[in-house]
């Protein structure tokens, strides 16, 4: 690889750090306020005077909480893994062909959540009609910008933001650890 | 806590596997699921969807209606019947609807609602007495108008109103009087109007897919529950509670609904057999709910269940506040009230 693509790939790199330690401060935040939300719930039901709006927005903080894990987690490498043939797999080099497969296909899945996610905000009309809901949903039949919360007073869609947050994270993690694997012991490199 | 888990693991395990079915992929498998089913070559089939068990009168409504289908049009159409939401919650199977997967469902109005805020009407307390008034309301012309926005609205065409006969509040801790509602966490359907009401009563709450209610009702996750009198025995929730308040507060329309694309498909005279034939059946559940709600009021009797016979004046201070809440956004309530008014004048002998 030549040297203006290794500036690139640290960049990416060094982006993808950042992103991961701002999403872990997050995930620390949404867990203190999921377990504040809880111990309220509980005490306050205990007293009689239980609220109402407490449940939903406890569902939808752990939520974002698990898919910000679960980006964090792509990163590090901590998913569940099925590791049958690398451990049958024999020398440093096919198993780094095998590795760089494997993070071909996790981007891969990346790039395809991010077309659903794409496909089911459908932004592009939205934005065309200037944000005209009633145009929208007639053309379209995507009823994800009118869909409420049931407790909340909102909009659900605010709370479904997570899903192309989680896929764009993903995306920019799963990259940077193909750069990583393909830069990682490369031969001739080491030094 | 977490921050740490992530922090303290280091890069170890060589592949990885992860598995997220987002809302729009599942609706992409259902979909091509139902296209990869074989149709009969010579019979139109078509799929009917519902959220209820096979046992309850809406399914048996349902299978009804592909039985008469198939024998007055000889044959030549076939209704499959897919109950206890095999294809999804409402939602997803209004979006089967409108891709035209599905050509029939019955959903609530409790789901339309949020979509079709006009329909929240029907959730006013005390809009009609009893179920057969209920039934009586739904066939009027005032209620019938508003199915008329669904097609442009919603990509699906209303073909009739049923119901589910009225709510009622079954409580784990004994109530005799609005106050002791305070605090309660009380499940309800996710609808505006239905919240409001609750709210307004002090109480929390707490909305539930009937799916999730009968182990949040027996753990003591739910203090109480608003619902209908066939679930409660048919589902045996009357076993974890103490206390039945047959307040018959609100009623708990559905609307049969066929696929704007499926119906396209129709010439007219087809539109009119369907069509009238899923009405008969609609009429027979709307007949059933009134003779019904009397067995099942007397199987609860026949239990350790304190019943108590509530009416309008119980929930006056809440009804009050709820129409000073709602009554201006809901302009279809003063047709459905002279209607009603109407009603018992020619019911009078």
């Amino acid at each position: 690889m030549n040297r203006r693509g290794t500036a690139a790939s640290m960049h990416i790199l060094r982006l993808a750090d950042r992103c991961c330690w701002l999403q872990r401060q997050a995930i620390g935040l949404l867990m203190v306020a999921l377990v504040v939300l809880i111990a309220l719930n509980v005490l306050t039901r205990a007293l009689g005077m239980a609220i109402y709006w407490v449940d939903e927005l406890a569902v939808y903080l752990a939520i974002w909480a698990a898919l910000l894990g679960a980006a964090v987690a792509l990163r590090n490498r901590q998913h569940i893994a099925v590791n049958l043939l690398t451990l049958r797999l024999g020398g440093r080099q096919r198993r780094r062909h095998l590795m760089l497969a494997i993070d071909t296909v996790v981007l891969l899945f990346s790039l395809g959540l991010i077309v659903l996610c794409w496909l089911w905000f459908d932004p592009l009309p939205l934005i065309a009609l200037g944000g005209d809901m009633d145009v929208f949903v007639a053309d379209n039949f995507n009823f994800i910008y009118r869909e409420p919360t049931s407790t909340l007073g909102v909009r659900k869609f605010w709370a479904w933001l997570i899903m192309p947050i989680a896929a764009a994270s993903m995306c920019l993690y799963s990259l940077a650890n193909l750069l990583e694997t393909l830069f990682a012991n490369h031969p001739g490199e080491s030094s | 806590m977490t921050t740490d888990t992530y922090g303290a693991g280091q890069q170890t395990s060589n592949s990885m596997q992860t598995l997220y079915i987002s809302r729009q992929a599942r609706l992409v498998l259902v979909t091509l699921l139902l296209a990869a089913m074989p149709a009969a070559a010579s019979a139109r089939e078509f799929r009917l969807g519902l959220i209820t068990p096979p046992s309850h009168l809406w399914t048996q409504a349902a299978e009804q209606f592909g039985a008469e289908l198939a024998r007055h049009s000889a044959g030549s159409y076939r209704v499959s019947v897919f109950p206890s939401r095999q294809l999804g919650t409402e939602a997803q199977m209004l979006q089967l609807l409108q891709t035209g997967a599905l050509d029939f469902a019955i959903l609530t109005v409790s789901e339309l609602s949020n979509r079709l805020p006009e329909l929240g009407v029907f959730a006013t307390p005390y809009l009609v007495r009893d179920a057969s008034e209920a039934a009586d309301l739904l066939s009027s012309t005032s209620a019938q108008q508003l199915l008329l926005p669904l097609p442009d609205r919603l990509g699906v065409v209303g073909i009739g109103f049923t119901m589910a006969g009225m709510r009622q509040i079954l409580s784990k801790p004994a109530v005799t009087n609005t106050a002791q509602l305070r605090g309660l966490k009380i499940r309800i359907t996710p609808s505006p109007p239905v919240r409001d009401f609750y709210r307004l009563l002090g109480a929390a709450p707490t909305p539930m897919p009937l799916s999730a209610v009968f182990d949040a009702l027996a753990n003591g996750q739910i203090d109480a529950i608003d619902m209908d009198l066939e679930s409660i025995v048919k589902l045996r929730y009357h076993e974890y509670a103490s206390t039945l308040l047959l307040s018959r507060h609100m009623m708990f329309p559905a609307v049969a609904v066929a696929s704007q694309r499926t119906w396209q498909q129709l010439d007219p005279t087809q539109q009119a057999l369907v069509g009238g034939l899923l009405r008969e059946q609609l009429a027979w559940i709307n007949r059933q709910y009134p003779l019904r709600e009397q067995e099942w009021q007397e199987t609860l009797a026949d239990t350790q269940l304190q019943v108590l016979e509530v009416g309008p004046d119980f929930f006056s201070a809440a009804r009050q506040a709820w129409l000073e809440q709602w009554a201006n956004s809901i302009p279809a309530l003063e047709a459905l009230r002279q209607t009603v008014d109407k009603l018992r004048e020619d019911g009078r002998p």
